[in-house]
């Protein structure tokens, strides 16, 4: 069997934070293969957003070196990082941040435009389209308070699938979610990378759920243990 | 509609107290702005109308020779007499040199010759000392009268005069009636006094809004008055109207350099009414001042506590991949269009407070009390500064929504 080529790869990295230079990530070696379904798993506190911000490119390491799809990001302007982070990269947060002044339609509207610089009648097809594929389709023109929490995550999801990205991050996606909500977006993610191809990295507190993934990535202390 | 204007209009409308709140503040302000300007202006205009109604914009007389002193009479000891000039020497000779070079002035709209003193009117048994202005046509372009007569014509040919309401009504002229007009010079080495007098027809009567001017002057045509004044073919004055009253000064000057007569411009001769209409613009100056940065301060503490309020979708945007220069241009927008939006309230409000002003400020007589100027120049003025306070007002708070951290911003909103 073929080893699937690294998506991603994070060589001694080092991520110190405030004056009194408190280290969140010690020496980090990581390499994630395009397609895996890993889960980051790991104490509070042990440095697992600061891991996921790096790698949504968020933020920036303090030391060494970082490889996305084969490109040196840290060596991008930041114009050419927020486009890279626009266009290949996908967010999906504990609680759902949609906004609440635009409908669910809108939200998944917005990463297209910010990325295109207007607004094109081909972007709602392809907002209610991606809404489709998390099955919230028929709810696309709802104001996002009117909507369950289950179902503002889902259309947080559309809105991180929207551009297409190569790698979807979700930082304790279904924290906030009872069990059956939970289970649901869990099955979700798995299935987007199943079906698609989706490289997907959940930073989850569930063990249940971690054991779910293909791979764990536990981090402890500002360590990464593969 | 380009992402920016999507998203500043949803903020917009989703904040929709704050926005009609901070829109009240910038109509508000821009009607105060617009309505204070009108005010002033009308005001301003009809002063400096009044003014130059009966007055030329420049006046140029022939050089004052110094005072001289004179001996006294009859071995009285006398150290010094100041006396003036007699008015053969103020007279101008050579006028029409110095007036062809006026009127080929290219600021100048019109200039006139006039030669000017004093008489006395006599109507029956009734008589009073009176301006005598010999004139030409030209004089009508300088002062309008013909615009202001309230009976006959304007006519100063041959032996015609026009007269002022206010001389009418102290002699009890009417169009038709004769006046005579007598004036004194002094002659020889003694200066001994001796008088003349013409006979004139009143062809008018004028009204140019001075009671000075309406009770002194009497117009008639330049050679009679030459005759009367003992100054044959002479001026005593070159008046001027210029195109742009407020560039008065700047035509004097040069008319004075260019012909060697001595040049005043009305700004010159009244000074008192240029300074208060000075300290007018002043007021309206620092007045409008700190509307503007009320209005500007408003806005700003609006989009900065709408900044703080939406720190996590910002981060949220920025991490979907919006650029600092579009999460910049959003609250700029934003900025510009409450402006903007205030602009419209502004101009209704302030149209409207100027029509309600020229309704109930009213004269005895039900006229209005001065003109209130609303002019298309004011109106997008103001509008233009509104937009211009937006813009600038948004700046601080779009710098801090673009260099939010997204991941702080995400984490900690």
């Amino acid at each position: 069997m073929v080893e699937a080529q690294p998506i991603l790869v994070m060589r001694d990295i080092v991520k110190d934070y405030g004056e009194g230079r408190a280290r969140a990530l010690d020496g980090v070696n990581l390499s994630v293969a395009a397609g895996a379904f890993a889960a980051i798993i790991g104490p509070s506190g042990s440095g697992k957003s600061t891991l996921l911000n790096l790698i949504g490119l968020l933020d920036r390491p303090t030391q060494g070196t970082l490889q996305m799809l084969g490109a040196d990001v840290l060596a991008l302007t930041p114009g050419q990082l927020t486009a890279f982070r626009g266009s290949k990269l996908g967010f999906v947060f504990q609680f759902h941040h949609l906004l609440p002044g635009f409908t669910a339609a809108e939200n998944v509207m917005l990463p297209l435009m910010a990325h295109a610089g207007r607004e094109r009648a081909g972007m709602r097809t392809k907002a209610l389209e991606t809404l489709a594929l998390v099955g919230m389709e028929h709810l696309a023109d709802a104001a996002v308070p009117k909507l369950s929490g289950g179902q503002q995550q889902r259309v947080a999801m559309a809105r991180a699938l929207a551009a297409d990205p190569v790698l979807l991050l979700a930082d304790e996606p279904t924290g906030n979610l009872d069990t059956h909500n939970a289970d649901e977006i869990f099955t979700l993610l798995r299935r987007l990378n199943q079906d698609k191809g989706l490289t997907v990295l959940v930073v989850t507190h569930d063990s249940r759920l971690a054991a779910r993934c293909d791979r764990r990535i536990e981090v402890v202390d500002g360590h990464v243990r593969p | 509609m380009p992402f920016e204007l999507f998203v500043a209009l949803r903020y917009l409308k989703e904040a929709r107290f704050q926005t009609a709140l901070i829109l009240a503040a910038v109509t508000l302000g821009v009607g105060v702005v617009i309505f204070l300007s009108a005010l002033i202006n009308g005001l301003q205009a009809s002063l400096i109308a009044t003014t130059l109604g009966s007055q030329p914009h420049v006046i140029m007389t022939r050089l004052k020779s110094p005072p001289r002193y004179t001996p006294g009479d009859d071995g009285a000891v006398v150290l010094a007499l100041v006396a003036q000039p007699p008015q053969k020497e103020l007279v101008i000779n050579d006028w029409q040199a110095s007036l062809a070079t006026a009127r080929a002035t290219p600021a100048v709209e019109a200039a006139a010759v006039i030669a000017s003193g004093a008489a006395f009117a006599t109507h029956g048994i009734a008589n009073v000392a009176v301006a005598l202005r010999g004139i030409d046509a030209a004089y009508d372009q300088i002062v309008p009268v013909s615009k202001h007569l309230k009976s006959g014509r304007f006519n100063i040919q041959a032996d015609q005069a026009v007269v002022g309401v206010e001389l009418a009504r102290d002699l009890g002229l009417v169009v038709g009636d004769k006046l005579r007009l007598t004036t004194t010079r002094q002659s020889g080495a003694t200066l001994s006094r001796a008088t003349q007098a013409s006979v004139f027809t009143i062809a008018g009567i004028f009204d140019l809004g001075s009671r000075d001017v309406n009770r002194r002057w009497v117009l008639t045509n330049l050679k009679a008055a030459q005759a009367l004044l003992d100054i044959p073919g002479g001026a005593t004055t070159l008046e001027v109207r210029v195109k742009e009253v407020f560039g008065a000064e700047r035509v004097a000057r040069r008319l004075a350099a260019s012909t060697g007569l001595t040049a005043d411009s009305w700004l010159q001769i009244n000074k008192q009414l240029v300074s208060g209409l000075r300290s007018q613009d002043s007021s309206r100056y620092v007045i409008e001042f700190f509307v503007v940065i009320a209005v500007a301060l408003g806005i700003a503490s609006v989009l900065m506590v709408v900044v703080m309020q939406k720190s996590r979708e910002i981060g949220i945007m920025r991490a979907f991949g919006t650029s600092t220069g579009q999460t910049l241009r959003i609250f700029l927008l934003e900025g510009t269009m409450l402006g903007g939006l205030g602009a419209v309230g502004g101009v209704i409000l302030g149209a409207v407070l100027a029509e309600a002003f020229r309704h109930l400020s009213r004269n005895a007589d039900g006229g209005p009390t001065f003109p209130v100027a609303v002019t298309p120049g004011l109106l997008l003025g103001s509008s233009l500064l509104a937009l211009g306070v937006g813009l600038v007002a948004s700046v601080l708070p779009a710098r801090r929504a673009a260099l939010l951290d997204p991941a702080v911003a995400i984490r900690y909103g």
